[in-house]
C-alpha cells in the first residue's frame, strides 16, 4: 500500500484510452480497401482487432451496433463480444445494446453473462432505435405521428427517458441475486437460500417486470454503462444512469463547456455517488510520420469518391502529433479519450505500437498489462448489492443522518 | 465382415436445473462459470459429438409462492454462452433453446444469423413454446397465448426468421417483408445470410400441435420418449407426420434426451446407478415430486412412510410454475404409484426413486453401446441427446469409454470432416437459396391442416 493509500489519499486520477470499432473504421473510405466485403462478418475479424488493442494495453473497445441496417451491415455485437470474451484476458468490452426495441430482461441477462464469460470485463453502451425503419423491423409503430419527424427533440426525449427506465430494470435486475445467494447447503438440501433472490417488481411506464434475473449476478455486479452523444437527452440519461459519457466535441474550445453542461445536469437530478466519467471522442489516423497520415488519408478520401469528416475532432498524424491533441484533452479534465480509428485494418496496430508507447512514455497513459475486472480498471470502485445487509446498514446510517 | 450400423447422432446437453442434476456431490462444479461451459463443450469435441445443447426457462422456477430452492438455480444466457463456445471449439454444433413467445423474430434471427457467422456453420435453435403468465411478468408483452395460439405463433415465427435470413443472399440485402395472423414486419436484414442458409431448427414439445410444428418446420425433435416401444412409436408417428407434410422422413431427426451410468461392469454400473438415484431424490425431492404429480401440498407426509393415501388435485389451482408439465393422465400415474408401491413394500421415497428417476442407459460401455446402437438400427431414435448428472465432468465416462466402443462398430465418426457446418454432421440438407423476393404471406405459408384460431 502506497503512503498516499495509507493516508485515505485517492490515488490521482488516472487517464484512460479506449477505441470504438465500428465495421471497417470511422472513415467511410475504408470499406474500400479490405480484401472482401465478408470479412466482418467473420470472428476472426474481429478477433484481430480486439487482440491489437489488448496487446497495445488499452483499456476498453467499444462495438457500435444497431438493429437496422447501417452503412455494410453488422453482427450482433453483444455476441461478438462475448466470442471475444472467451479469447482475450485484460481488455474490456463495452458492446451496444438498443433499449427501444428489446426487452430488459433479455438485455440484463445477456450482460451479466459477458461479465461472466470475460471474468468482470462487460460493459453497456446504452442505444436507441429512432427510425421507421428499425420500428418495422419489430411490426410497431414508432414514432408516433405527432413525434416525427425522427430526430425530433420530443420523440429523442421519449426514446432516452425509456432507456433510463431500461437501465433501471437491468440494473434492479443484476442485482436481484446477492452475491452469496448460492450456498449449496446438503445439510438442508437447499442450493440457493432464497432469502438472497429478490423480486425487483418494477412497474414503469413502458415495462413492467418482475424478477429475479434467471442469471446470478455478474462478477463486476454491475458492469460498466455508458451512453454517448451531447444531445440533452442523451447527457440527463447518462447523469442519471451510467458509468461514462462519450461524446464528440464539434470544436475543441466547446469541450470544456460540454463538460461544465455535464456537471450541471449531474447535480440538477441529484445524481449520487461518483460523477460520471467523460471521454472525449476522438477520430484518429497514426502513422509514424505527419507526411505518411496525410498520405494515407488522402488515400481513404479517394476511395471514398468525397471528403469526409467527423462530427467531433479529427487528428491524423504522428503519435506525437495524436499525443499532443489526447493530453489537451486531458488538461480539460475528461476522465479519457476513445480514439475512433479512421482505418482498422492499420489504425489498430498503430495505435497499439505508436501511440501507446508515445503516450507512456509522456506518462499520460500507462497501458493495461495484467487481467483486472473492468470498474476496477476504470477506478469506479466497488458496487455493493442494494440487497445486501451492509450496504441496507448503510443507507439506513445515511437516512439517521440526515433526520 | 458387417456392414457399418447406422450413424448415432449425439448430443450433450448441460445439466440443467432439475433433480437430475446432482450438486451436491463434490465432483459437481459451478453451473454458471464459464469455464464449466468450455470444459463440457470441449468434452463434447473430444468425443466428436454433433452438438452441445442448452436449455432455458424464462422464469426462476416456484413452488406455493417460493422460489425452488431444492435443485440448481439459475443459469447463463443462452446465446451469448454459445458465442463463447464457438471461440473455443473448432467442430461441435452449438444448439441454444430460445422462447418464441417472449421474443420477437427479426431480433431472434439476427441472434441466430450471428451465432452462425461466428461459429462458421455450427448454429441451431431448439423452439420452445413455454408460456405462461407467470413467466410473462418479466416481459413487455407480459400476456401469454393460450395453447393453440402458442405453435401458431412459433410457425409464423420460424417462417419469418427464414424470410429474414433469406432476404440477403446476393452482394446487397434485398428488402423482406413477413405478414401473418401474429406479424407484420418488413425492411431489410443487417446480415448476409447465414453459412448454413438456415441455422438448424430444434422442437422441444409433444403435444399433437408441437409434433405437426416439427413435422412441417424442425430438423429435429428434442423428446422425452427415449425407450423401447414408446419410443418407437413416438419416431414412427412423428415421421409419418413429415411424410404427410412432403419431406423425406429422414430430413426430421428425432433426438431423445437420456441419462446414463457407466461402471467397469453391468454389476458395477447398476450400483452407481441406484447411489446416484438417492442423491438425486432427497426426502425432500420425493415429496416435491409427488406434489408435483398431485398438486397438493404434501409437506405433512413423512418420506420414509407410505404414499399419500389423499386422491390427487390436478385441476386445482397450480401450485407449480415455470415448469414443463410431464403428464398426461395424473389419476392413472398415481394408480401406477400406488400399485407399484403395495407390490414392492416401498415407501413414499423408495417409490419415487424406483419409478421417476431411473436412468436410461445404465451399464458397461460395450452394453451402453450396444443399447444406442440398437435403439438406432430398430428406429427407436436417429441418435441420442444425453443428459449427464454431474457439472462439467459428467460427459467424460461416456466419451472416454463409450465413444470408442462407437467408432469401432463404425456407428460414430473418429475424426470431423474439414469445415464441416452443424447440417452436414447431422446429415442434414443446406436449404436451397431463395429465388425471387423474400415476401411472404402467413396465409400462404401455413398449410391447410393448421385450424388457426382467433
Ligand atoms: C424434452 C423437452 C425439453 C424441453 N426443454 C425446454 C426448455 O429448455 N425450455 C422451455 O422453455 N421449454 C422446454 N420444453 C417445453 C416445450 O417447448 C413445450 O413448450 C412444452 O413441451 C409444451 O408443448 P407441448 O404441449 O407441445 O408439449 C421442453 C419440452 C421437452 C419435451
Amino acid at each position: 500500500m502506497s503512503a498516499a493509500q495509507a493516508e485515505g489519499i485517492p490515488p490521482a486520477q488516472t487517464f484512460h484510452l479506449g477505441i470504438g470499432l465500428q465495421d471497417t473504421g470511422w472513415h467511410p473510405g475504408s470499406w474500400f480497401r479490405i480484401p472482401g466485403a465478408q470479412e466482418i462478418f467473420t470472428s476472426q475479424y474481429w478477433a484481430d482487432l480486439a487482440l491489437a488493442a489488448e496487446a497495445g494495453g488499452l483499456d476498453f473497445v467499444t462495438f457500435e451496433d444497431s438493429l437496422g441496417l447501417q452503412r455494410h451491415g453488422q453482427l450482433d455485437a453483444s455476441l461478438v463480444a462475448s466470442w471475444l470474451g472467451a479469447r482475450t484476458s485484460k481488455i474490456g468490452l463495452i458492446p451496444t445494446l438498443t433499449t427501444t426495441h428489446t426487452e430488459p430482461f433479455h438485455v440484463s441477462k445477456n450482460l451479466a453473462t459477458l461479465d461472466h464469460i470475460s471474468a468482470g470485463r462487460a460493459g453497456w453502451q446504452v442505444e436507441v432505435s429512432r427510425t421507421e425503419a428499425e420500428s418495422r423491423l419489430f411490426g410497431r409503430d414508432r414514432p408516433p405521428a405527432e413525434l416525427l419527424p425522427e430526430d425530433s427533440e420530443p420523440w429523442l426525449a421519449e426514446l432516452y427517458a425509456e432507456s433510463e427506465q431500461a437501465v433501471e430494470v437491468v440494473r434492479r435486475l443484476w442485482d436481484s441475486w446477492e452475491d452469496d445467494a448460492e450456498i449449496r447447503d446438503a445439510a438442508t438440501g437447499r442450493f440457493v437460500d432464497r432469502e438472497k433472490l429478490h423480486y425487483i417488481d418494477y412497474q414503469g411506464s413502458r415495462f413492467s417486470v418482475k424478477g429475479p434475473s434467471i442469471t446470478p449476478r455478474p462478477p463486476q455486479g454491475q458492469p460498466v454503462v455508458s451512453y454517448q452523444g451531447t444531445s440533452e437527452p442523451v447527457i440527463k440519461a447518462a447523469a442519471t444512469s451510467a458509468d461514462l459519457l462519450f461524446v464528440e466535441a464539434p470544436q475543441r474550445s466547446l469541450a470544456g463547456e460540454l463538460l461544465k453542461t455535464v456537471r450541471e445536469t449531474e447535480r440538477i437530478f441529484g445524481r449520487s455517488g461518483a460523477p460520471l466519467q467523460v471521454y472525449a471522442d476522438l477520430t484518429v489516423l497514426v502513422e509514424d510520420s505527419d507526411e505518411n497520415a496525410q498520405f494515407r488519408w488522402a488515400g481513404l478520401e479517394e476511395a471514398n469518391g468525397s471528403d469526409w469528416s467527423p462530427a467531433g475532432e479529427l487528428v491524423a498524424g504522428s503519435a506525437a502529433a495524436v499525443a499532443d491533441v489526447v493530453a489537451i484533452y486531458q488538461d480539460l479534465g475528461f476522465a479519457g479519450v476513445r480514439l475512433k480509428p479512421a482505418e482498422h485494418a492499420r489504425d489498430l496496430s498503430s495505435i497499439a505500437e505508436l501511440l501507446v508507447p508515445e503516450l507512456a512514455r509522456r506518462e499520460i497513459f500507462t497501458p493495461v498489462d495484467e487481467p483486472q475486472q473492468l470498474r476496477r480498471r476504470l477506478g469506479l470502485g466497488e458496487a455493493p448489492n442494494r440487497h445486501s445487509a451492509e450496504q441496507k446498514h448503510h443507507d439506513a446510517a445515511l437516512v439517521g443522518d440526515a433526520a | 465382415m458387417s456392414a457399418s450400423p447406422r450413424q448415432v447422432i449425439l448430443g450433450a446437453h448441460f445439466p440443467g436445473v432439475n433433480n437430475t442434476t446432482v450438486w451436491s456431490d463434490p465432483a459437481s462444479g459451478s453451473h454458471i462459470a464459464f469455464d464449466s461451459f468450455r470444459r463440457f463443450a470441449q468434452a463434447a469435441e473430444r468425443g466428436r459429438f454433433d452438438f452441445l445443447f442448452l436449455a432455458e426457462g424464462l422464469r426462476l422456477r416456484e413452488q406455493k409462492g417460493q422460489i425452488h430452492d431444492l435443485d440448481v438455480v439459475g443459469r447463463p444466457d443462452t446465446l451469448p454462452v454459445l458465442a463463447g463456445l464457438a471461440a473455443v471449439t473448432e467442430h461441435l454444433g452449438l444448439a441454444g433453446t430460445i422462447n418464441a413467445t417472449y421474443n420477437e423474430p427479426y431480433e431472434v434471427a439476427r441472434q441466430f444469423a450471428s451465432l452462425d457467422h461466428l461459429s462458421a456453420g455450427r448454429a441451431a435453435w431448439n423452439v420452445v413454446t413455454s408460456s405462461d403468465a407467470f413467466t410473462g411478468e418479466n416481459f413487455r408483452r407480459g400476456g401469454y397465448l393460450p395453447h393453440d395460439q402458442r405453435y401458431v405463433r412459433a410457425e409464423e415465427f420460424v417462417r419469418a426468421a427464414k424470410t429474414i435470413w433469406d432476404s440477403w443472399s446476393g452482394e446487397e440485402p434485398d428488402p423482406f417483408e413477413y405478414r401473418s395472423t401474429q406479424f407484420s414486419i418488413e425492411g431489410r436484414f443487417n446480415l448476409p445470410r447465414p453459412p448454413q442458409g438456415h441455422p438448424v431448427i430444434f422442437q422441444a414439445g409433444d403435444s399433437a400441435e408441437g409434433r405437426d410444428f416439427a413435422a412441417r418446420n424442425a430438423d429435429a425433435i428434442f423428446t422425452r420418449h427415449s425407450a423401447g416401444e414408446e419410443g418407437r412409436r413416438f419416431y414412427a408417428d412423428v415421421k409419418a407426420r413429415a411424410e404427410r407434410y412432403g419431406r423425406d422422413p429422414d430430413s426430421l431427426k428425432v433426438l431423445p434426451g437420456i441419462s446414463f451410468i457407466i461402471g467397469d461392469t453391468d454389476q458395477e454400473a447398476e450400483e452407481i446407478a441406484a447411489e446416484v438415484r438417492a442423491q438425486q431424490v432427497s426426502g425432500q425431492t420425493a415429496i416435491l415430486i409427488l406434489e408435483r404429480l398431485w398438486n397438493r401440498d404434501l409437506s405433512g407426509y413423512d418420506p420414509e412412510g407410505p404414499l399419500p393415501e389423499i386422491d390427487p388435485d390436478p385441476d386445482g389451482p397450480q401450485l407449480f410454475a415455470g415448469r414443463t408439465r410431464q403428464h398426461d393422465d395424473v389419476h392413472a400415474e398415481v394408480a401406477t404409484l400406488r400399485r407399484i408401491s403395495a407390490e414392492q413394500g416401498l415407501n413414499l421415497r423408495q417409490t419415487v426413486i424406483a419409478t421417476q428417476a431411473r436412468q436410461s442407459l445404465i451399464g458397461s460401455p460395450a452394453t451402453v453401446a450396444q443399447q444406442i446402437i440398437e435403439a438406432v438400427k430398430t428406429r427407436v431414435s436417429d441418435g441420442f441427446i444425453l443428459v449427464p448428472h454431474i457439472t462439467p465432468a459428467g460427459l467424460d465416462p461416456f466419451v472416454d469409454k463409450v465413444v470408442p466402443l462407437l467408432q469401432e462398430r463404425g456407428a460414430l465418426r473418429s475424426e470431423y470432416p474439414q469445415g464441416a457446418l452443424l447440417r452436414d454432421l447431422l446429415g442434414l440438407g443446406v436449404p436451397g437459396s431463395p429465388c425471387g423476393g423474400g415476401a411472404e404471406t402467413g396465409a400462404q405459408a401455413l398449410s391447410p391442416q393448421v385450424s388457426l384460431s382467433h
